[in-house]
Parts: structure tokens; C-alpha cells; sequence
């Protein structure tokens, strides 16, 4: 990408300038190993860890696969979706039923979730995403109550189970999960990478920062926030499979929560909206944040962490990749 | 319409309730000239060009594109086609880098990275290629939003007033612009409230007034019609 390296940073001695240097010198080997070496220590870890740090980690990777999820569209297009938990939900239902009611295997499952969560949820949105704004927020939050709602409707209640939920037997076990968590986590924070790199992606930030001058630039806003979605809700349909085998049961209130919405939006927001960074730093912050919280305080933690929402939007409102670019502590890349 | 027609408007009137903003404008555009849009504020120019690119839609009346009926186009459906615009609210992509705010428009353009070195030498902003597009001055900021529509190597560029508030150096580069893409072929309109750019750029002016399409003629015919001259400053009667 011509903007990679600045040459204005080139000559800069700030930190950011430096770490641009040193990231031009690293080859694609140099880059491979690396990754390598970071995906084998996140598979080992749960050798070392007991049984709780390892469920705590798969909480961390589920969320930054969320956090991905709801970046690439909303991050990167500015459409922000406040009813992400819409989608984990449809996704964590139809890996159950596909499970339990008609013996597809788990990896099926998965994939049959994501696929069918992708389309039901585009094609539900697609009229949606003409709206801009907190129209577009407001209506996706009202479909995602409909959506939980409608699970637990009597019309529904003989694939659903209604209100009561769905329990099973998950076929696997926690280290499998979080094997399983860390590979979905590396592979869309990869392809979040290769989009952020992308004349596709600049053409998405393009969007988000002025859609009526995209459009008059050639590019073809329907089409490319429709793609988008179509991945937003694809992964959040894979995240919901993946929750649904952590949690062993599925019910409307559990997977179609407020979390998996709130989560997500706070983590990316905090760590930038559209970076490729940003779901990682915000994901290990606020999961550990939350679980702190919510062991500390088990009745006030949600005052706490509305709190920590309020601080990031009022005081780092383009969140911290950003800052930490302004201030030359990081290059300027698209690519971070 | 003539061969050489590149744009007709037939007929074309905009009302919003009770006002028309636009009122039975009709008129034809040959390829590869330079017309110029003027007339008092108000006059309807800019709703003009949104009927003509499709960003609104009209409640009467044609728009045709090298001969095609373009009135129900979409703005990208225009762009497209090689009918591209610019904002009268200088518009660029702030959190943006200059290389990446024509970058943004290379979908369309050919060997858009090469165009885009070139692009970005003609106008002198090579040192400022990295840099924000928010940290630009706002001629500079100009220069690039005209810059953006050329990467799409466009058939014509209607210019919605490309040289207010800028300096003279960033308008004789701005300019250049202009005459570097008619060279290529391209059409240009443009609405400037700088009569005298108007008067020794333009081949022909289309003067607007109150929604209406009030003449149309050579600079000088423009320059000496009782009625632009009164739209401008009032009659001597009132």
C-alpha cells in the first residue's frame, strides 16, 4: 500500500517512526514465523493453565471473533449495528438444533450457522442498511428484540423449545473450544488484516467517513455494504455456534443478551473502530475488565462497565490506535 | 440531438412543495468544451447539478447522457458512465491520506496507482502525500477534491464553484487541472461566482435565475444582457 510508510515518518525519531522502520525490515518469512510462533503458544497455553484461566481465554477469543465480526462492518463502514446479539443468537440456535435435532456434526454445525446466519441476516437488514445513523442503530437493536423474541414465540416453540431453552451435551471440551476460539481469532483477525491493506477497505472507510463522496467516487456503497454484512452476520453466526457449545444450553434471554452486542461495540470502539489491532487490545482489556468486575462486584459490575463505556467514548472517542497514532507511538499504517 | 451532444436536459423542474428550485430548464452541452453555470445565489445551480448526476431525482423532465436516458441513474451509475461531480461544500476524506483520497476512486480509473503519482505531481502536493487530508489548508483540500474526480478519468466533471475561497496559485493550479483533462477530452461545467475566470475560460455561459435557465451565449453576449445584469443587481425601476 503507497501509504505503508510515510516518508515524512522516515526521517521522524519518534517511536511510531521507529516501529514503521523495524516493520518495513521484517520479510514475509520473518512475518510467518512470528505468527507461527504466536499461534503455538496460544495452543499450548492450556498446559500450563488450569481449567478456569483456560475458560477465561476462550472468553477473550470468542469476543475478539466477535469484536472482529461486528469491526468489519461497523467499524469500517460506520454502520453501526446495535443488535449484533441478533445474529450470535440466530447462530447459536441453528448450531444447536442442527446439533441436537439433526445429528450434523459440530463442524457442520458451525459452518451451517454461519452460512444461513449470514443470508437470513442480510437479506433481514439489506432494506435496513438504507438508513443511516442512529436509524440504522436503532432499527437493528428492534430487530434483534424481535429476533429474541420470536425464539421463544409459540409459533416457533416446537423447533425452539420456547422460553425453556435447548440443553445438550457438547462435543467439545473446554481445551477444544478454546483451540478452536484461538484459530477463528487469528483467521479473521488475518482477514481483517488483508482487508485493511485492500483497496476494498479503503473504499469501506470511504463510507464511513463520507458515503455521499464515495458514491460520487465510483464506489458502489449498496454493494459493498451489503458484502459486508454478509460477513458481519457470517461470523456472528459462527460465534453464536461456538458460545452455544461453551454454555451447553441455548435460550432466548442467554443468546440473544445485551453482552454480546455491548461487548463487542465497546471493545472495538476502544481500541480503534476499523483497525486490525484494535478487536485484540479491546477484547483482552474489557474481558478482563468484565471478569474482574464481575467477580468483585457481582451486583454492580454493569454500573462499573457502563462507566468504562462512558470514559472511552467522552475521552478517546477515536479510540486507542488512533491515539496512540497521533501521538507518534505508532505509525501511521492502515494495516495496524 | 447532435452527434457531438454529450449532455441534453429537457424539461427538467425540481419543486419542493410550494417551491420550484428548479423550473423547465432546458439546454445541450458539446463534448470537449468548457461552459460555465453562473447566476445570483439561489438560483438553482447546484439543484441543477444534483438532478443532473442523480444524487436528487427530478419532478419532471429528461436527462440525457451521450445520448442515453440517464434520468433515473443513481449518482454511481453516473460515475460510471464518465459523468462525475464535485460539491459545492468542498468535500474530501479527512482521516484520509491525499494518496489515499484518489486511491479511493480506483475502481474506475486505469493503472489508478500510476494515475494517481501523476495526478499528485501535477497539482505539487508530492510532499504532502502522506499527510492527512485534514491537515491540508483548505485550498489545498480544494485542489484534491478536483483532483479525486480526474483519477476517474471521467467523459465530463460538473465543478460546483472548484475555485471559491482559494488562493491565485492553488486557482492557476486548479486550472491546469481544468485544461489537462480538456486536453484528454473531457467536458467540464462549472458554476464559479468569479466572473472573470467565468469570462476568459468558459466558450459559452448558461446564466440561471430564480430556478429558470435565463440565457445562454458567449461571455461577451452575457456580459452586455440587460437581464443578467438586472438578475444580478435589480432593476433600476424598483
Amino acid at each position: 500500500m503507497a501509504t505503508e510508510s510515510s516518508s515524512e515518518s522516515k526521517s521522524d525519531p519518534s517511536i511510531g517512526a521507529r516501529i514503521d522502520n523495524r516493520l518495513d525490515s521484517f520479510s514475509v518469512v520473518h512475518r510467518l514465523l512470528g505468527l507461527v510462533a504466536l499461534v503455538a503458544l496460544l495452543l499450548a497455553l492450556p498446559q500450563v493453565l488450569n481449567d478456569y484461566h483456560v475458560q477465561v481465554l476462550f472468553i477473550v477469543f470468542l469476543f475478539i471473533v466477535l469484536g472482529y465480526g461486528w469491526n468489519i462492518l461497523s467499524g469500517f463502514t460506520g454502520y453501526i449495528n446495535f443488535g449484533y446479539a441478533g445474529f450470535v443468537g440466530l447462530g447459536a440456535y441453528v448450531t444447536v438444533i442442527s446439533v441436537v435435532d439433526f445429528g450434523i456434526p459440530w463442524y457442520a454445525a458451525l459452518v451451517i450457522a454461519g452460512i444461513s446466519t449470514a443470508i437470513i441476516g442480510t437479506l433481514i437488514s439489506a432494506p435496513i442498511l438504507r438508513l443511516d445513523g442512529a436509524y440504522f442503530a436503532i432499527a437493528m437493536l428492534s430487530l434483534a428484540t424481535a429476533g429474541q423474541l420470536a425464539m421463544s414465540s409459540d409459533y416457533l416453540t416446537p423447533i425452539t423449545r420456547g422460553g425453556s431453552g435447548i440443553s445438550f451435551f457438547p462435543a467439545l471440551s473446554y481445551t477444544e473450544q478454546y483451540y478452536l476460539a484461538v484459530v477463528l481469532a487469528v483467521g479473521v483477525g488475518y482477514a481483517t488484516y488483508r482487508l485493511a491493506k485492500s483497496p476494498r477497505g479503503l473504499r469501506l472507510l470511504a463510507i464511513r467517513e463520507d458515503e455521499l463522496l464515495a458514491s460520487a467516487l465510483g464506489v458502489k456503497t449498496t454493494r459493498e455494504k451489503l458484502t459486508m454484512m454478509l460477513v458481519h452476520a457470517g461470523i456472528a453466526g459462527i460465534g453464536g455456534g461456538l458460545l452455544a457449545f461453551n454454555l451447553s444450553y441455548v435460550d432466548p434471554s442467554t443468546v440473544f443478551g445485551l453482552r454480546y452486542t455491548e461487548l463487542p461495540i465497546v471493545m472495538v470502539l476502544f481500541g480503534t473502530a476499523g483497525s486490525v489491532l484494535g478487536p485484540i487490545i479491546g477484547g483482552i482489556t474489557f474481558i478482563f475488565i468484565s471478569e474482574a468486575l464481575w467477580a468483585s462486584f457481582p451486583t454492580l459490575h454493569q454500573f462499573f462497565f457502563g462507566i468504562a463505556i462512558m470514559l472511552v467514548v467522552m475521552f478517546m472517542p477515536r479510540g486507542l490506535i488512533e491515539r496512540l497514532k497521533d501521538r507518534g507511538y505508532l505509525p501511521r499504517r492502515r494495516s495496524l | 440531438m447532435s452527434s457531438e451532444t454529450i449532455l441534453e436536459v429537457d424539461g427538467l423542474t425540481k419543486q419542493y412543495g410550494e417551491l420550484t428550485a428548479v423550473d423547465d430548464v432546458s439546454f445541450t452541452i458539446e463534448r470537449g468544451t468548457i461552459i460555465g453555470l453562473i447566476g445570483p445565489n439561489g438560483a438553482g445551480k447546484s439543484t441543477l447539478f444534483d438532478l443532473v448526476t442523480g444524487v436528487q431525482d427530478p419532478t419532471s423532465g429528461r436527462v440525457f447522457f451521450e445520448g442515453d436516458d440517464i434520468t433515473d441513474n443513481s449518482l454511481e451509475a453516473n460515475v460510471e458512465r464518465g459523468l462525475v461531480r464535485t460539491f459545492q461544500k468542498t468535500r474530501v476524506l479527512g482521516q484520509m491520506t491525499v494518496r489515499e483520497n484518489l486511491l479511493v476512486a480506483s475502481q474506475l480509473a486505469d493503472q489508478p496507482r500510476e494515475r494517481a503519482e501523476e495526478l499528485i505531481d501535477l497539482i505539487d502536493l508530492g510532499e504532502k502525500a502522506d499527510v492527512l487530508a485534514d491537515d491540508l489548508s483548505y485550498g489545498q483540500q480544494k485542489l484534491v477534491s478536483i483532483t479525486q474526480v480526474m483519477m476517474l478519468n471521467p467523459d465530463m466533471i460538473l465543478l460546483d464553484e472548484p475555485l471559491a475561497g482559494v488562493n491565485p496559485t492553488m486557482e492557476n493550479k486548479i486550472l491546469q487541472l481544468i485544461h489537462e483533462a480538456q486536453q484528454r477530452g473531457t467536458t467540464f461545467v462549472f458554476v464559479e461566482h468569479d466572473m472573470g475566470v467565468i469570462m476568459s475560460e468558459c466558450e459559452e455561459i448558461l446564466v440561471m435565475n430564480s430556478g429558470r435557465l435565463l440565457t445562454r451565449g458567449s461571455p461577451e453576449e452575457v456580459q452586455e444582457d440587460e437581464r443578467v445584469i438586472e438578475a444580478y443587481f435589480g432593476s433600476e425601476d424598483v
